[in-house]
């Protein structure tokens, strides 16, 4: 074999190397199409929200798909918002619970490989339910059905659906008027250096859940303005919600202003401004010794006259 | 005094002359020969008209679609023309993060300039009877207000904006009108349409059953090769969360346990000592203890058997632009016990339950 041919045999074995490693390396979040997974499913839809009507029934369609290659048994049950479930800047009391009035189609079904199953989902509110926001959990767990070996452990997936339901009209300027911005910090008016972060905090005394949308827009004297959209939040009746940002602004700007709009829907926005100046040690230090050098100069000049 | 008397009644005399009976001089009204305007008056913010027998001018303040006009001649809009702003075409409407409470709308301007403002109108049965509008905050309203005509760069300009508070599996009607200063204001354009979807979310589990080796000296009695992938793909606004608890520790027939591993997981620890526990590679975990707490999968905590469990993956979001795809993240196991150990099969059962954040 010539020396030319021997050098494109070695430059295709390599680039087929390389092609193969790389597809080792970066294949690795890639669910591969032939993995075989013992659990998979879809939920649809995973969030509901209901509007109500006391002593009105409502019956709602959840779909649960079986992806994997094997059928599969689901058992559902309903449950109440835990504690333990709730996010963990969400302050709130449990909230209170659609359970007692939620009826499941079925509790306990078969789904084939592939194949899709429809439950229905039937809320009966009483008559006499009053006003409020009522929350539950609809949770799949899938049972094993053939015999298991008594020397495995067992992994099983569960998956929640959420129902938020309001009983009741709702009311925009209202909800303006008890929805309140708190602890919007910085909470002090000077800084040696900038804050490391803003943080705010959001409650609601509006008798159903609320979707807050904060709005961010920082100014100051020398630095550009900058305006943020932060994450929205869903707010729990009672209940209270935390955001933290980083500090957005890299350039000194001595005098700093925060104004927060947080959208509550409809339009309606519930506002909070707050400031602080930024004084580094050394612009401080430049204001003492101007400061002392002007007094000298005025008790110089007054001796003088 | 008499003389004083005289001269003030003289002056009132003289002013009285000059309110009653010298006419005050006014313009005649412009004529010619043949024609003469008859009244200066004219609709001051409404509709008014000045007619002769073969003349007639008519006009409405502030509406570009005045005109003169007789039976034989017409004068079109003159000035007024130029004050038109163009009809903005259909926005353009897209749900890219496949949504459920959000649609991504840009304005198309239309060559309007750049001082013209913009109001949207959304519909969900396209404005037969319900027509609300796109507010200033992007929520949806039923009243449109001043502050909500925003400029082409305050609609988001070419990234447009998300327009929230909208329902899930529901088709929405856009359609956009422009205004230009105080008086020149289009009609709506043509209406482009886009669904909402519904909210979803996979779960998959790589496993269902866990099988260690058996612990020998030979293995330190230790094994930490089994692990499970949880992969999930949603398209819920806030992301999801993996929780995970066992119903029972390692136990035996006859109730001998293996014991869990003790550090929790707001304080996960380099291994030491004797139990059953797991980590997780999830660096970006929200909870008590820092974002990654089990650094990268080196650290370890002990399963709880409470209900819901301990959070040990999870992605946040906000799911606006791309929807989360087969998300993978693995949690490996590690059992290490003493050569003290009783012999015999030990076993529980871990249950991971996820839920979309909210």
């Amino acid at each position: 074999m010539s020396l030319y041919k021997k050098n494109v045999l070695v430059l295709i074995v390599f680039c087929t190397l390389c092609w193969i490693t790389q597809q080792r390396v970066f294949a690795r979040n890639v669910l591969a199409p032939t993995t075989m997974v013992q659990q998979s499913f879809r939920i649809t839809p995973i969030i509901q929200d209901l509007q109500l009507t006391a002593g009105k029934p409502y019956t709602f369609p959840l779909y649960i798909e079986n992806l994997s290659t094997n059928p599969s048994g689901i058992h559902a049950e309903v449950s109440g918002l835990d504690q333990e479930s709730l996010p963990d800047d969400l302050i709130s009391p449990n909230p209170p619970s659609l359970v007692s009035w939620t009826t499941l189609s079925q509790t306990d079904f078969i789904i084939p490989p592939h194949g899709t199953y429809t439950l229905s989902v039937t809320v009966r509110p009483p008559l006499f339910a009053k006003d409020s926001g009522y929350y539950e959990a609809i949770s799949f767990t899938p049972f094993i059905s053939s015999v298991q070996s008594l020397t495995q452990s067992i992994i099983l997936s569960k998956i929640s659906a959420l129902v938020f339901a309001t009983i009741g009209t709702l009311n925009y300027s209202d909800i303006v008027r008890k929805v309140l911005i708190t602890d919007f910090s910085p909470n002090a008016r000077v800084f040696l250096i900038p804050p490391q972060s803003l943080s705010f905090s959001v409650s609601n005394t509006y008798f159903t859940h609320i979707t807050a949308s904060p709005h961010l827009i920082i100014q100051s004297l020398f630095a550009n303005r900058k305006e943020l959209l932060l994450d929205e939040k869903h707010i729990l009746p009672n209940g209270k919600r935390i955001w933290m940002i980083p500090f957005p602004l890299d350039e000194f700007g001595l005098f700093y202003q925060a104004t927060l709009a947080v959208s509550i829907g409809n339009g309606e926005q519930v506002t909070q401004t707050t400031w602080f100046f930024v004084l580094p040690f050394v612009v401080l230090l430049g204001c003492g010794v101007f400061l002392g050098v002007l007094l000298l100069f005025i008790q110089n000049r007054d001796k003088n006259y | 005094m008499t003389v004083i008397m005289s001269r003030f009644l003289l002056c009132i005399f003289v002013q009285l002359l000059f309110v009653f009976f010298i006419p005050t001089a006014f313009a005649a009204l412009p004529s010619s020969t043949n024609y003469k305007i008859q009244s200066y008056s004219f609709g001051g913010g409404g509709t008014r008209n000045s007619t002769s027998t073969n003349y007639s001018l008519f006009g409405i303040s502030g509406d570009i679609t005045g005109k003169t006009s007789s039976t034989t001649y017409t004068a079109r809009n003159g000035l007024n023309y130029m004050l038109q702003v163009n009809v903005p075409t259909a926005p353009t409407v897209s749900n890219p993060g496949t949504t459920y409470d959000r649609l991504k709308l840009v304005i198309n301007t239309s060559s309007n300039p750049t001082d013209a403002t913009y109001a949207v109108s959304i519909s969900s049965d396209n404005f037969v009877s319900d027509i609300r509008f796109v507010k200033s905050d992007n929520t949806v309203g039923s009243t449109l207000a001043i502050s909500d005509y925003r400029t082409y760069t305050n609609w988001g300009a070419a990234s447009g904006v998300f327009v929230t508070t909208l329902k899930p599996n529901t088709t929405y009607y856009f359609k956009v009108k422009a205004r230009q200063g105080k008086y020149a204001e289009s009609n709506y354009g043509p209406v482009a349409s886009v669904a909402t979807s519904n909210p979803t979310l996979t779960f998959a589990l790589s496993s269902s059953t866990l099988t260690f080796q058996t612990p020998t000296a030979g293995n330190n009695y230790t094994d930490s090769s089994e692990s499970t992938t949880v992969t999930t793909s949603t398209n819920a606004y806030n992301g999801y969360s993996v929780y995970a608890h066992e119903t029972q520790s390692l136990t035996a027939p006859g109730g001998k346990t293996i014991a869990d591993y003790t550090s929790p997981n707001s304080a996960p620890t380099t291994w030491s000592g004797t139990g059953f526990g797991y980590t997780t590679n999830d660096t970006n975990l929200t909870g008590s203890g820092g974002v990654n707490r089990f650094a990268s999968a080196t650290k370890y905590a002990g399963f709880t058997q409470a209900q819901f469990g301990d959070i040990v993956a999870d992605d946040t979001g906000p799911v606006q632009s791309s929807p989360i795809s087969n998300e993978q993240f693995t949690i490996s196991y590690r059992v290490t016990v003493t050569g003290a150990t009783q012999a015999g099969t030990y076993t529980n059962t871990i249950i991971y339950a996820i839920a979309a954040a909210y």
